[in-house]
């Protein structure tokens, strides 16, 4: 079974099931704190980041006007956010000058940075809805950085090294449904900066 | 050498994206599998969100959501401030009746010697939990209720005052004012 879509889980979220904060929470917070931690604050404002971020989303989630595009919406406000941290904290260091005067700083984030991060997320989110056995076997024989044989993987995996090409093809088939699902795709452009509202 | 099995578009773009296999042609799905890719190794080299931001986050969601917003239970009836005096609790004893959307709690403070006990009554629909929430004390302590809808607590002397928080199945959620303990 599928995790529920983004629009079916602020669904959920306005009708105030409980479950669906949490998981709404454990679908996003590694986004917003990647990008704060990105925009380069420490461990304890990326947290205030995380938090007010969810915070914002609170008093927003009733008036998305597309719930689909819930992923650029608080990649954008994680972003903007982070910013903020990123000026009280050089104001805090007695730099108010260059804080008084943010056109003088440049943001953060580039767009650039800020859509590969949401597509991180996107990609993570796929990864999460393929089970664990394919995603160690894909990690494998991808991802790993050093290119195994396929009697090293089953070894590794407990598995019968005939059995590696057939789960291959049956995990990569669900992992690209997945993606399709979230809106990655083959001919689809790389994600580009994040609309402004979602 | 590899052991035979189904080859498909996707496993060789795949396999040309990571480098298991050199020399394909650089096409779209290939461009694509290398994205997925690339995006996959960043997602496992970053760093999580750590798990008491988490749960500090998911708490605050919990207590703004505005649909799981929380009740305030009214004050319908105080013995202390009863107009009739046979009414009035005895001195040490003191009955408080809350009630709000179809729920109604009674409660009845009693002061002992080594500190106070507190006799609830629910009256509406059952809870999915019922918790006594002392003054400094972040979390609460769940209330065992009765089939009946009763349940009896006993609280240090030294606490300054308890609330009664009570959520139902639905997700509504209900709690009384804090109510002072000492004089």
């Amino acid at each position: 079974v599928s995790d529920p879509s983004d629009p079916d889980l602020v669904r959920r979220c306005l009708a105030g099931e409980e479950d669906a904060w949490r998981l709404l929470t454990e679908r996003y917070a590694d986004l917003v704190h990647g990008v704060a931690r990105r925009a380069g604050l420490d461990a304890e404002r990326a947290g205030d980041v995380v938090q007010e971020v969810f915070v914002a989303l609170v008093r927003s989630l009733g008036r998305l006007k597309r719930s689909e595009r819930l992923a650029g919406w608080i990649a954008q406000a994680a972003r903007r956010e982070s910013w903020r941290q990123v000026r009280r904290r050089r104001a805090s260091r007695g730099r108010e000058q260059a804080a008084a005067r943010p056109e003088a700083i440049r943001e953060p984030l580039p767009d650039a940075t800020l859509a590969a991060l949401e597509e991180e997320h996107l990609v993570r989110m796929a990864y999460g809805s393929i089970g664990e056995r394919c995603r160690r076997l894909l990690d494998r024989l991808f991802v790993s950085g050093v290119e195994l044989s396929y009697a090293e993987i089953a070894a590794e995996l407990g598995v019968a090294v005939g059995s590696i090409g057939p789960t291959r093809q049956r995990c990569l088939t669900h992992l690209m449904r997945e993606l399709e699902r979230l809106g990655l795709r083959p001919d689809a452009p790389a994600r580009r900066r994040p609309e402004k509202e979602a | 050498m590899a052991p035979q099995h189904p080859r498909s578009p996707v496993a060789d773009a795949f396999d040309g994206a990571s480098g298991r296999a050199r020399g394909r042609a650089e096409t779209g799905v290939v461009r694509f599998a290398r994205r997925v890719l690339v995006a996959r190794a960043a997602g496992l080299a970053a760093e999580p969100c750590p798990r008491p931001i988490m749960r500090r986050v998911a708490s605050l969601l919990h207590e703004r959501a505005p649909a799981t917003a929380i009740r305030l239970l009214r004050l319908l009836f105080d013995s202390l401030h009863a107009p009739v005096p046979a009414r009035r609790g005895r001195r040490g004893a003191r009955w408080l009746r809350f009630g709000a959307e179809g729920v109604a709690l009674d409660v009845r403070i009693t002061r002992l010697r080594g500190g106070v006990r507190l006799e609830v009554g629910l009256e509406g629909p059952r809870p999915r939990c019922i918790e006594l929430r002392t003054a400094g004390r972040d979390r609460g302590a769940p209330l065992a209720l009765s089939a009946g809808g009763t349940a009896v607590a006993r609280v240090a002397r030294t606490a300054k005052d308890v609330r009664i928080e009570l959520r139902l199945v639905s997700g509504r959620r209900f709690r009384t004012p804090a109510l002072p303990l000492r004089d």
